[in-house]
């Protein structure tokens, strides 16, 4: 899965992106994580309308999920972006 | 003589305003500085502008021109150069370009030339969005922040607080990110206009979500009302902390090609010269009846019935002026152009020949056709534009009956107040239900406003019909007190002696007194 995580911070970056891993490895899902920090990349953030951090999109596969918050709580996190129903790379049975 | 500098120069700002003209940077009135917006007329009601660098809280219901008004605030502020962003919640971008742009302003061109940004936060279809614990604004503080740099803007719109809500489930959290981003706006030195809904009746709370309290220290209400199924659109002032301002409700009028505008009534009462220059009434015996004709810089009205002889009357003091070479504007919303044109005539008086030496400018149109407040920036630009000595409206009478009470009494406030610090002279008529005696509901409104006022009455005697003047009052003038008789022929209006054998003409119980039964 590849993820866009918009974030405010080399602080936040660093917790959302581990956060994000930990997640995905909990679940056996391959994770691919660009980071975008809004203060450094604001125009990224007007393109995606993104309004609050930490923002993570799941790009693909699509369709496109969208999470806001924090990520601690493990069981919803999972849910809103399917990582509890990954079944594989696309095409690899 | 003590004079308040303060004062003195948020009046000039607001004369200024008033008159149309740009009135551009800050004014500085007694407390918080102030950002002169630019609309026609608010920033008299704001007494010169919103509070510099804060935020203002801009609440209304739905329809009530919200987005109007925020986006006027951004396109007067480029129109003097100061950019702005406009921060969409609600409307996507694109929408909001096409339909601003019907009020004349070419934001398109003015985005190009990195004048004005939108940070378009309206949401996207398709796209869901799930929260799963808490977050900050830091993403759109960052999108205004850079849309400002681009831009040096000064003025933001955020359009509108209600959409924030409706796109987060947690409105603590809303709240309280609210906030933070309006203390950061005010830190980034930016003048800002939030718009919210109004909250219910009921909840004791200005705006729905009750964020006034802690989002801005300034709010300002827009109304939309149904009365006498007749809409009339306000705004007033609620708050503006630290720094004065105008109270109650203004009516205002939104205008495709020049957008909002403030009506602000008796604006110069307190600046109005009076002057002891005289206009001739255009009839000679009517000059004799006045003590020397009209003062400039009055208001004069006109009563009387039906067929009595106001249009007459109004015919001859546009066309006394235009003999004496003044410029003369003549609304009619009682008879066509033709109709008045061919009247004139028949009373010897030529507006054809007037209208091509230029001196004459007549307007007709039906009174329905537009709202009062249309009709008073309609009279407005009339006059800025042909800059006459004199004005004549035929009939306010019919102007009154599409407006309610109260809004008719604005529109006359309104106007005369204009009318007198332009030092024009006018001569307003009304119409007298009752064709004996009687006065008008519009006299009613008007007459405390007027420095003049003409009576015209039909008078029954020993069976047969005349017609009668008098100069009921007039400001600061000798004035004949007689009751007349008046005759009206191919060449106008011909006034003779008084009436001296009838009484009551004026209440229309009129008996006849038999002069030969009095004693000699």
């Amino acid at each position: 899965m590849t993820f866009t995580a918009y974030v405010d911070g080399d602080e936040m970056a660093r917790s959302v992106s581990r956060r994000l891993r930990e997640l995905c490895d909990a679940q056996h899902v391959p994770a691919e994580i660009r980071v975008v920090d809004v203060g450094g990349e604001p125009q990224a953030a007007e393109e995606s309308n993104v309004i609050s951090v930490p923002t993570v999109v799941r790009e693909s596969p699509r369709p496109r999920r969208r999470v806001i918050g924090a990520l601690d709580d493990s069981r919803r996190v999972s849910a809103a972006l399917g990582l509890d129903m990954y079944d594989g790379p696309a095409g690899v049975d | 003589m003590t004079t308040n500098g303060h004062g003195m120069r948020a009046r000039a700002a607001d004369d200024a305003a008033m008159a149309g003209s740009h009135v551009v940077g800050m004014t500085d009135a007694p407390g918080v500085p102030k950002l002169a917006t630019g609309i026609p007329g608010f920033d008299h009601v704001t007494m010169g502008g919103l509070p510099l660098a804060r935020t203002t809280l801009l609440v209304g219901p739905a329809g009530s021109a919200k987005t109007v008004v925020a986006g006027q605030f951004l396109a007067e502020g480029v129109l003097r150069g100061q950019p702005g962003v406009f921060v969409t919640f609600e409307e996507p971008a694109d929408d909001l370009r096409l339909n601003l742009s019907t009020l004349g302003w070419d934001i398109a061109g003015w985005e190009a030339a990195d004048l004005w940004r939108f940070v378009d936060a309206s949401p996207v279809a398709g796209t869901e969005q799930v929260e799963v614990g808490d977050y900050n604004f830091a993403g759109l503080v960052a999108r205004i922040g850079h849309a400002v740099d681009q831009t040096a803007a000064q003025r933001v719109v955020i359009d509108s607080i209600g959409a924030v809500f409706g796109q987060f489930n947690d409105a603590t959290m809303v709240r309280s990110q609210l906030h933070r981003l309006a203390v950061e706006l005010r830190r980034m030195g930016l003048t800002v206009i939030i718009t919210a809904e109004a909250g219910p009746a009921e909840s004791g709370s200005v705006s729905r979500h009750g964020v006034e309290e802690f989002v801005a220290d300034n709010v300002v209400i827009l109304r939309n009302q149904l009365e006498d199924e007749k809409r009339r659109r306000t705004i007033e002032v609620l708050k503006l902390r630290g720094a004065m301002h105008r109270k109650g409700e203004y009516p205002f009028t939104v205008l495709p090609g020049q957008g909002v505008v403030v009506i602000p009534l008796s604006v110069m009462s307190l600046t109005q010269s009076s002057s002891d220059a005289r206009l001739t009434t255009g009839n000679a015996q009517l000059d004799e009846m006045t003590n020397g004709g009209f003062f400039r810089d009055s208001i004069v009205l006109a009563s009387g019935a039906t067929g009595t002889g106001k249009t007459l009357m109004v015919t001859e003091f546009m066309a006394g002026g235009c003999e004496a070479g003044e410029r003369c504007l003549f609304f009619a919303f009682e008879e066509s152009r033709d109709q008045i044109f061919r009247n004139a005539n028949g009373w010897g008086r030529d507006f054809h020949r007037y209208e091509q030496d230029g001196l004459l400018r007549l307007v007709a149109s039906y009174p329905e056709v537009a709202s009062l407040e249309d009709h008073l920036v309609e009279i407005k630009n009339e006059i800025d534009e042909f800059r006459p000595t004199r004005i004549a409206i035929d009939s306010l009478s019919a102007l009154e009956r599409i407006g309610t009470t109260k809004g008719f009494r604005e529109f006359i406030i309104g106007l005369t107040s204009f009318v007198k610090a332009q030092s024009v002279a006018g001569v307003f008529t009304a119409t007298t239900p009752a064709l004996l005696g009687g006065s008008s509901i519009t006299e009613g409104h008007i007459s405390t406003l007027t420095d003049a006022i003409v009576l015209l009455r039909y008078v029954e005697t020993y069976g047969e019909v005349r017609r009668g003047l008098t100069v009921l009052k007039m400001r600061g003038s000798q004035h004949d007190r007689d009751i007349r008789e008046f005759l009206i022929d191919e060449k106008g209006m011909h006034v003779g002696q008084p009436f001296r054998d009838v009484a009551g003409i004026l209440t229309g119980q009129v008996t006849n007194v038999d002069r030969g039964a009095l004693p000699l």
